[in-house]
């Protein structure tokens, strides 16, 4: 475009003035074409993140609505309750186990589809399925396979290989954590390994072949060719993973509503409590609102590590 | 203009006014007609089906009104109905939750229903299931059914290990010990989930003569029957599946049909899941009204519900949605409603309830006694968030209509006694410590909700409802 301006400048003498009215001619209409997804974005994030922000400094009573004035105190009780660190400290252990799973079995998913196994398109479209089963029918057939009196994980491990004479509590407070992440897993896992799968059709073949003739392993294969190939995929799916495991409500809330006694509760389940059943949406802004600096943080941090992988992979 | 670009704009023009007479149409349409909202969570086909027979029914006969028909979910019900106060969008019909009447009719959301009741004739109605609102004596939420809790008990597994009925705490006790652990069986289905533990604890506490707040809205938890009723219902808890403190709300029903339990105490769903799903099974249970206490003793008194509805005062055309509640939850309209799960939506009309049991279909023909005895539990019933103080200092069962405004603070979510309960369970806690903490938190919720909301005064003590003088 600007060369093209640029050539047409040449041609007559009342040029500026027509390219100053063509350029405010194409800025008009760039304006006019991004302004539609504009107003949305103001009306679906900025609006309600302002509307937050401003709340987060009123008592405001959650079926009345009734507003009270508070300046920072919700903030105050925010970070002075030792409800929101745990919640916190749990969110952190379940974001790292379930992304460090996800990405462990994405990837070996990934290279297994990756081979040329018979009925591959078949099986790749069988992993999908997980990721389109809704989250409430994800966890209730979970829910149905941990169930302690009739779960089908119980009976395979007590009756069928005999490990264990009592059921296992996969909803005692030291396992449920655990049980939650497995069920992520199930439900997210094509959403890795597909991601990989794509990055890893466009890897030469000449590189394998080049590194057989070297006399490689099947593991420096893997380590010096394939993996940096897909490292940045791996990157940007852990950046974007992470925040949402970080802000993950139906997965976490679902299985066991934040219990027992309250080893599920995660900052987002931490928020619904304090608004639906404490009754108090500034305090639950709040919370969100220290929720979306901590967000942030992480999310500049991963991209500072991913900038350095980057650097480090060019 | 090209013949392309003409043609088009002829057929946009068309598809235009196509549309705009569709939708003047549609608007004069209902304009004519008075249209109320009906928001419900029933989701079953076959539950919308019948609503939808009904509403033509209504229609027909009304030729001037309209129901429209909202269908939402159980879990976003209570976050619509307070998201429409708060905008001040029209709420027409809408079942309540026990939670929200409080806050809801003190903030003047509802509208009253007195009227319905009324044309029904409150002599009609079993005694006790109409929840007046204490501080003005109006009505505004209209009950449709009740459900009350009674013991299920497997009658093979108690006859082989040579015990008797379960009509006492120690009975209860001795068959939890004896079967548990045999093939599987784990001794009862008391549970300690956040969803199901209030449910089934507070027929001990209450047989115990215990409650949670006496109706002036004063502390009660700290009453020696309730440290009494703790102690025997953890005891019993030991002898439940081990993750019976993250049940959901069926993992009981599956664990007595799948024949995991020995007994569990329930309202009526449980009898009408095992028959149908179990017959073996039902054919061997037994169903009984629930005495929990030690010897049996303490008032005649369980765990019920009520499911009601109300209307919301923004509402267009109120006498129409009145007339559409009534003719909804009374006659043959309230019969057909109850028998989709027989016993457990137990009408809150008497005749509509007689005409229950003379019905011809298979679970009513075989299953008639326990049907029976949850009817007959709804003459007795107790609702911990809508009876507020219904067991006396005395020992007495006198049913209150005061609602527990702070319920939410102690009831929802993760109720104070779940939590009581799952550290007895899950971390050892001693009863005696867990007991203290919860009154405690009992005392600290009432406190804080009384601070925050000043219009909070006891209602009169000796006013006496309507429909139980």
């Amino acid at each position: 475009m600007t060369t093209t301006e640029a050539g047409t400048t040449k041609a007559g003498g009342a040029a500026p003035t027509r390219k100053a009215a063509w350029r405010r001619s194409d800025n008009t209409f760039a304006i006019l074409m991004i302004l539609p997804a504009v107003l949305v974005l103001v009306a679906v994030m900025v609006y309600p993140a302002i509307v937050a922000f401003e709340s987060s400094f009123y008592r405001i009573n959650t079926v009345t609505r009734a507003e009270t004035y508070v300046g920072l105190r919700n903030y105050i009780r925010v970070l002075e309750s030792p409800q929101f660190w745990d919640a916190f400290r749990r969110s952190l252990i379940w974001t790292a186990g379930a992304m460090t799973t996800q990405m462990i079995c994405g990837i070996g998913l990934a290279l297994i589809l990756h081979k040329q196994i018979r009925g591959r398109s078949f099986v790749r479209g069988l992993v999908l399925f997980p990721y389109l089963v809704p989250a409430i029918v994800a966890v209730l057939v979970w829910r149905w396979i941990f169930s302690d009196t009739v779960g089908i994980a119980n009976w395979l491990i007590m009756d069928v290989l005999h490990l264990s004479s009592r059921p296992i509590g996969w909803f005692d407070p030291n396992w449920v954590m655990m049980s939650v992440v497995i069920m992520s897993l199930w439900k997210y896992l094509p959403y890795w390994a597909l991601f990989v799968l794509a990055r890893l059709q466009t890897l030469p073949t000449e590189l394998h072949e080049a590194a057989e003739i070297d006399g490689a392993t099947r593991w420096q294969k893997f380590r010096y060719i394939t993996l940096p190939w897909i490292m940045p995929v791996v990157i940007v799916l852990l950046v974007l993973r992470t925040i949402w495991a970080f802000n993950e409500f139906d997965m976490v809330y679902l299985p066991a509503g934040g219990g027992p006694l309250g080893t599920t509760t995660t900052v987002p389940v931490y928020i619904r409590s304090v608004a639906f059943e404490l009754g108090d949406i500034g305090h639950a802004a709040a919370v969100a609102m220290v929720m979306l600096v901590m967000v942030a943080v992480l999310t500049n941090v991963y991209f500072w590590v991913y900038r350095r992988a980057e650097r480090s992979l060019n | 203009m090209s013949a392309i670009t003409a043609g088009w704009a002829r057929q946009a023009a068309s598809a235009l006014t196509l549309a705009i007479g569709l939708t003047c149409a549609a608007t004069a349409d209902a304009q004519q007609k008075k249209i109320v909202p009906f928001l419900t969570a029933e989701s079953s086909p076959e539950s919308v089906a019948q609503l939808l027979a009904l509403i033509k029914e209504f229609e027909a006969a009304n030729p001037g009104i309209g129901i429209e028909l909202q269908l939402t979910s159980n879990d976003n019900r209570a976050s619509r109905i307070i998201n429409s106060v708060a905008v001040g969008d029209e709420l027409g019909i809408f079942e309540i939750e026990r939670r929200l009447v409080p806050d809801f009719t003190a903030a003047g959301y509802l509208l009253p229903l007195d009227s319905i009741v009324d044309n029904i004739g409150i002599e009609n109605f079993i005694p006790g299931s109409l929840l007046y609102w204490p501080w003005d004596g109006h009505l505004y939420q209209f009950t449709s059914d009740l459900s009350a809790g009674t013991l299920y008990w497997r009658k093979d597994l108690f006859e082989a290990a040579g015990l008797g009925e379960p009509d006492s705490f120690e009975r209860l006790l001795e068959a939890s010990e004896k079967l548990d652990g045999q093939n599987g069986v784990s001794g009862n289905a008391f549970e300690s989930s956040n969803r199901g533990n209030v449910q089934r604890f507070v027929t001990f506490l209450w047989q115990n003569c215990g409650d949670f707040y006496n109706r002036d809205g004063t502390l009660a938890f700290d009453r020696p029957g309730a440290r009494q009723a703790v102690e025997d219902y953890a005891a019993l808890n030991a002898f439940a599946p081990s993750g019976n403190h993250s049940w959901g709300s069926l993992d009981a029903i599956n664990s007595f049909v799948a024949g995991r339990v020995a007994m569990a105490l329930f309202p009526g769903r449980l009898g009408f899941q095992v028959a149908n799903n179990a017959p073996e099974i039902a054919r061997v249970t037994g169903n009984r009204e629930a005495r929990v206490a030690r010897g049996g003793q303490g008032p005649r008194v369980v765990y019920g519900a009520v499911t009601s509805y109300a209307i919301g005062s923004t509402v267009r055309h109120p006498e129409e949605a009145k007339m559409f509640l009534e003719f909804l939850f009374s006659g043959d309209r309230l019969l057909n409603y109850a028998m989709a799960v027989p016993g457990h939506i137990a009408p809150a009309i008497k005749d509509v309830q007689a005409r229950l049991l003379e019905q011809d279909t298979p679970y009513i023909r075989d299953y008639r006694a326990w049907v029976e005895t949850i009817l007959e539990a709804t003459t007795y019933f107790n609702a911990e968030a809508q009876n507020m103080g219904s067991i006396t200092e005395d020992c007495e069962f006198k049913k209150s209509l005061v609602p527990m405004p702070w319920a939410s603070r102690v009831m929802v979510g993760e109720p104070v006694t779940s939590r009581m309960f799952q550290e007895i369970a899950l971390i050892d806690r001693p009863v005696e410590e867990a007991y203290a903490a919860a009154v405690d938190a009992h005392r600290v919720a009432m406190e804080e909700w009384k601070a925050e909301n000043a219009w909070f005064t006891p209602p009169d003590p000796n006013w006496v409802p309507p429909g139980m003088q």
